[in-house]
């Protein structure tokens, strides 16, 4: 009996010595339709690792029906039935099917936002493009779109961060792309065929079920085998980079096959519609959603800001995550590979990417097993609700700031003594992308007066925790101090105020000057005052220098007269304190009261602040030429921008 | 011990700790690693690991691992290859003090060997192997397994200890492989040893202790829907929604709908129950009836609409029609929409055509409608 059992014993071992698939140097197996391979079934378990199958060191999830997020991975006709849920049921929801499957299901488009294309000041909103669910197996993705969907929608009323974003971005998202591909992986939660090293078909699905002989879909049967192994891979199919650098395969059977020409594929096709309801022109952002790694991996096209840009808003969104995840950027002006970041990147000059999401190893990272590498597609149930909420904080942090950086939009002085208004100035929407300052009152503040100083932002600047205070957003600087708030008077030496430490943010409305303009945290109040021995003799110009930081630590467009947007890659009047576009921003000095010894004296002429009266340092000298004719044309754009801040400077100002 | 056993154990303890590994990380593509595995050398060890498996050798298979983890005349795949194959058949076989103590030193190996599982991973690369992970599995089994024997005699004796002890583990850590064990007794013992065991478990959690498993095996074995109520009522979710499915099917109906009536109340698993209690509505009026009044309860008034939806019943289609074009207020209409739209009986497209026509509802509702007829 113990012989016999240790025959069987003998034979059970786990997984066969000598395998039938044959893989090559690529990865591919060469043989998918020998027997042994491609028709050997394997079972994910959690402890049982003998003869086919495979432990994972924990329950393998199975698809839960349940509208609501739960432990675990919702099955599809859950999740759809959420996502038209929350389209019928929410005024700010709108949705479109954008495309049909080989199997003739629908592929669904979400947009998130109030009934207009326009920001709460009036300006036109950008949009942001997030795709969900477009490999098979990689069931992390439709749960993380899902769960931006639905917190969005949660706190669309909230008076702060998610009504913000709701009125002043317009969010495109697409949970399910590979909808056929999704539901065949669910159909066999536990089951893969062909090797352990590549297990394919069924839980492991990655492509669409195109059949390549018929142009119809293959079957659900995983026991049929000859079908097994193809499919599209919708991450190779997008025109910009298709069949480049050897990152895509011509082979049916191949796991990257790219089909037979560029966007052949309905679910890209369906992707590229979803674009458009941005719309197009106003996309600022594109995510795809994949597992796993950890990685934020982003084409680079040859344009230099855009890349910058990039690399600092994944660099944001990454220090929002509770896990390491890493940047990994192509090299600049690498044509890409088919994939649908490419596409956006190369073809909206937008920040794009292929977002792995956890876990970084595999299955170990959560106590279990390695599994040949393949187990970090098959996230524990108990580690999805985290998951979830990780990658949420990434994204809407990056939404919040490809919404535009903040501007300081007005300003207003109280006496605290008489409760009367000193100084009180706004920016208005003037234009399609111009602000104008309206001065409605500025009287003399007097050395020895008490003032509150009242300062509103255009978005909401801190979050809060649930106990109210004022707490920094997961791995951001910005915490409950205001920032520089210094009450400069130029013409005067070593006289300066500095107001931040004492200021605190407003979460109640109501306006200057103890509440909020629009949403919470949108606004800060600091009580201040004048020293008597403050050596005035007549009236004497002041500014307010303001250096705040957006709870993603954005910088102040440093003049709010034009206002920002994007184009072309880069941010487009953002600038610094001396005018100087850019995309990095700076402090704010447009707010310009006055001090007098005496009240009711008259303003005097204004002064610009400190930091935009003085010079820049001597621009460095070209590089040379690097021989023959015309020379390097960056320099030459260089030499451009290196001159631009002297010839654009004057008092501070921008030249119109 | 024999000779033999103790000259590999001797050898293999003084090599000292088994978890440095002797080759650095290297990335290594799918090819390289299958010729690696598959050549003679690699796999006369693994007969070699097989066949002590199979003789239930734990001390010296534990052994005989320690040394491949130290063999330099090993690539770092068959290494890796080997130390995982060898884990994997420890975890089948009963442990001894020495096979523990090697496994203990194994579980803080790093892994060595990477490759690129997937196409996308650009140049990022993951373990292949992780025999540190392996040999942690290999511990919590025989942990598991521990537990499973206690609990089996202490069920064949009558003793509840097994439930008390499951849940002061459950309290320290909910992953932990004692929970498995004792549950694992539990799936196994006949009825009479469970009966025995049920007024613990029942008062157990009842007092809020987190015996849910044992409570949910019990709930299955027994059709019991008392301790179906104290599931929905108390269990966490993971044993809750569980319990959903498996409260149909061990029930008759109308326990079930009402043991599903409780669970519909617990916000972390309202919307399964609804959808499950849909799937009872397919046949028993009374479903239906609590999914129609459900519509009225903000929390689950969705996942009953949904519910309804998918019942996909001419009938039912038709009474979401009427209930639609008398309703009194916007919010009860979208919800009644909702219902007609994820329902894929023709009739619901009637109705949706309906409602249509008949101008009701806001501009945006209408408009979603026009929609979905369209397609």
């Amino acid at each position: 009996m113990r012989h016999a059992a240790s025959l069987v014993f003998l034979l059970g071992a786990a997984g066969p010595a000598s395998a039938a698939c044959v893989i090559d140097a690529n990865g591919e197996i060469t043989n998918p339709f020998a027997n042994g391979c491609g028709n050997v079934i394997f079972t994910y378990t959690e402890n049982d690792n003998l003869g086919n199958n495979i432990a994972l060191g924990y329950p393998p999830p199975v698809p839960v029906a349940s509208m609501t997020a739960v432990a675990g991975f919702r099955e599809y006709g859950s999740l759809f039935a959420q996502h038209q849920s929350l389209l019928t049921l929410n005024d700010e929801v709108d949705g479109e099917v954008v495309g049909h499957t080989l199997a003739g299901r629908d592929i669904w488009a979400y947009d998130i936002g109030d009934a207009d294309s326009t920001t709460a000041e009036g300006f036109p909103e950008g949009a942001v493009l997030v795709n969900g669910g477009i490999h098979a197996r990689e069931w992390q993705t439709p749960e993380a779109v899902t769960a931006v969907f639905e917190t969005l929608v949660a706190g669309k009323s909230d008076q702060g961060f998610f009504q913000y974003l709701v009125e002043n971005l317009n969010t495109v998202l697409v949970p399910v792309n590979n909808v056929d591909g999704f539901i065949q992986a669910q159909a066999y939660p536990v089951n893969a065929t062909a090797d352990r090293q590549q297990p394919r078909e069924g839980r492991m699905r990655r492509k669409n079920l195109h059949n390549p002989v018929t142009d119809d879909t293959i079957d659900a049967d995983i026991t049929t085998v000859a079908d097994n192994f193809w499919g599209v891979d919708l991450n190779r199919n997008s025109s910009q980079g298709y069949g480049q650098q050897n990152g895509s395969s011509s082979s049916v059977t191949s796991l990257i096959y790219r089909g037979t020409e560029p966007n052949s594929e309905p679910e890209v096709l369906a992707l590229q519609q979803a674009a458009t309801l941005g719309p197009a022109a106003r996309l600022r952002f594109y995510s795809d959603t994949h597992s796993f790694g950890q990685d934020y991996l982003a084409p680079r096209p040859d344009n230099t800001r855009l890349n910058a840009i990039t690399q600092a808003l994944a660099q944001r969104m990454i220090a929002a995550s509770g896990r390491s995840y890493v940047y990994g950027p192509d090299p600049v002006g690498t044509p890409g590979i088919g994939t649908t970041a490419d596409h956006f990147a190369f073809g909206f000059e937008i920040p794009s990417w292929t977002l792995e999401v956890e876990p970084e190893n595999g299955g170990q990272d959560y106590g279990g097993l390695a599994t040949h590498g393949h187990s970090g597609f098959i996230l524990p149930d108990a580690e999805a609700a985290r998951m979830r909420n990780d990658v949420l904080r990434q994204y809407l942090l990056g939404f919040y700031r490809q919404s535009g950086p903040p501007a300081a939009i007005a300003a207003e002085i109280r006496d605290t003594d008489s409760n009367a208004v000193m100084y009180r100035a706004h920016w208005d929407r003037s234009g399609s992308n111009a602000r104008v300052l309206t001065v409605e009152a500025n009287e003399a503040l007097v050395p020895g007066g008490s003032y509150r100083l009242w300062i509103a932002f255009n978005k909401p600047m801190r979050i809060r925790n649930s106990g109210g205070s004022v707490v920094s957003y997961a791995g951001q600087s910005p915490g409950a101090a205001v920032g520089t708030v210094r009450f400069e008077m130029p013409s005067l030496t070593g006289q300066d105020i500095e107001l931040g430490g004492g200021g605190t943010w407003l979460n109640v409305p109501g306006g200057a000057p103890n509440g909020y303009l629009r949403y919470t945290d949108d606004a800060f109040a600091v009580n201040f005052r004048l020293p008597d021995t403050i050596d005035v003799t007549a009236a004497t110009p002041a500014v307010l220098f303001l250096g705040q930081q957006d709870l993603a630590q954005m910088a102040l467009d440093g003049d709010p007269a034009s206002a920002v947007d994007w184009g072309s890659g880069a941010w487009l009047r953002y600038e610094n304190v001396e005018g100087d576009d850019g995309d990095i921003g700076g402090a704010d000095c447009s707010f310009k009261p006055f001090i007098a010894p005496d009240a009711g004296s008259a303003p005097p002429a204004e002064a610009p602040c400190r930091e935009a009266a003085t010079p820049p340092p001597p621009s460095p000298p070209p590089p040379p030429n690097r021989g023959g004719g015309g020379g390097d044309g960056s320099s030459l754009v260089l030499l451009l921008l290196a001159f631009l801040p002297i010839a654009r400077r004057i008092n501070g100002r921008r030249l119109p | 011990m024999t000779g033999g056993i103790a000259r590999y154990f001797a050898l293999a303890c003084t090599l000292g700790l088994a978890s440095v590994p002797a080759h650095a990380t290297h990335v290594v593509d799918p090819a390289t690693a299958r010729q690696t595995i598959e050549n003679p050398i690699a796999a006369a060890r693994d007969a070699e690991l097989s066949a002590l498996a199979a003789g239930g050798r734990a001390t010296e298979l534990a052994a005989r691992l320690e040394l491949i983890a130290h063999d330099a005349t090993l690539t770092d795949v068959a290494q890796e290859w080997l130390l995982d194959r060898g884990l994997h058949s420890l975890a089948r076989i009963a442990p001894t003090r020495e096979a523990r103590a090697i496994v203990a030193r194994l579980a803080s190996r790093v892994p060595v060997v990477y490759t690129r599982v997937d196409p996308d991973h650009g140049d990022r690369a993951t373990p292949l192997y992780d025999a540190g992970a392996t040999a942690r599995f290999v511990l919590r089994s025989w942990e598991r397994n521990d537990a499973r024997g206690t609990a089996q005699a202490e069920l064949a004796a009558g003793l509840t200890q097994a439930v008390d002890r499951y849940a002061q583990h459950a309290v320290e850590d909910d992953r932990d492989p004692v929970l498995d064990g004792i549950a694992e007794a539990f799936r196994n013992a006949p009825m009479r040893e469970l009966a025995a065991q049920r007024p613990a478990v029942s008062s157990a959690l009842a007092q809020g202790q987190r015996v849910d498993a044992l409570a949910l095996i019990l709930a299955e074995r027994f059709a019991d829907p008392a301790l179906f109520g104290l599931i929905f009522d108390n269990a966490g979710q993971p044993t809750a929604l569980a319990a959903i499915p498996v409260a149909t099917r061990a029930l008759d109906a109308s326990s079930a709908l009402a043991a599903l009536t409780r669970a519909s109340r617990r916000p972390d698993a309202g919307s399964a129950a609804m959808l499950e209690i849909g799937r009872v509505a397919q046949s028993d009026p009374a479903a239906r009836q609590f999914l129609f009044d459900a519509l009225a309860e903000p929390r689950i008034a969705a996942s009953a609409a949904a519910a309804l939806g998918r019942i996909s019943d001419s009938a039912v289609s038709a009474d979401v029609g009427q209930r639609l074009s008398q309703a009194h207020s916007e919010d009860e209409r979208r919800l009644l929409v909702l219902a007609l739209r994820l329902d894929a009986n023709p009739g619901a497209r009637d109705e949706l055509e309906r409602f249509a026509a008949s101008g009701a509802g806001s501009p945006k509702l209408r408009k979603d409608v026009r929609q979905w007829l369209a397609q």
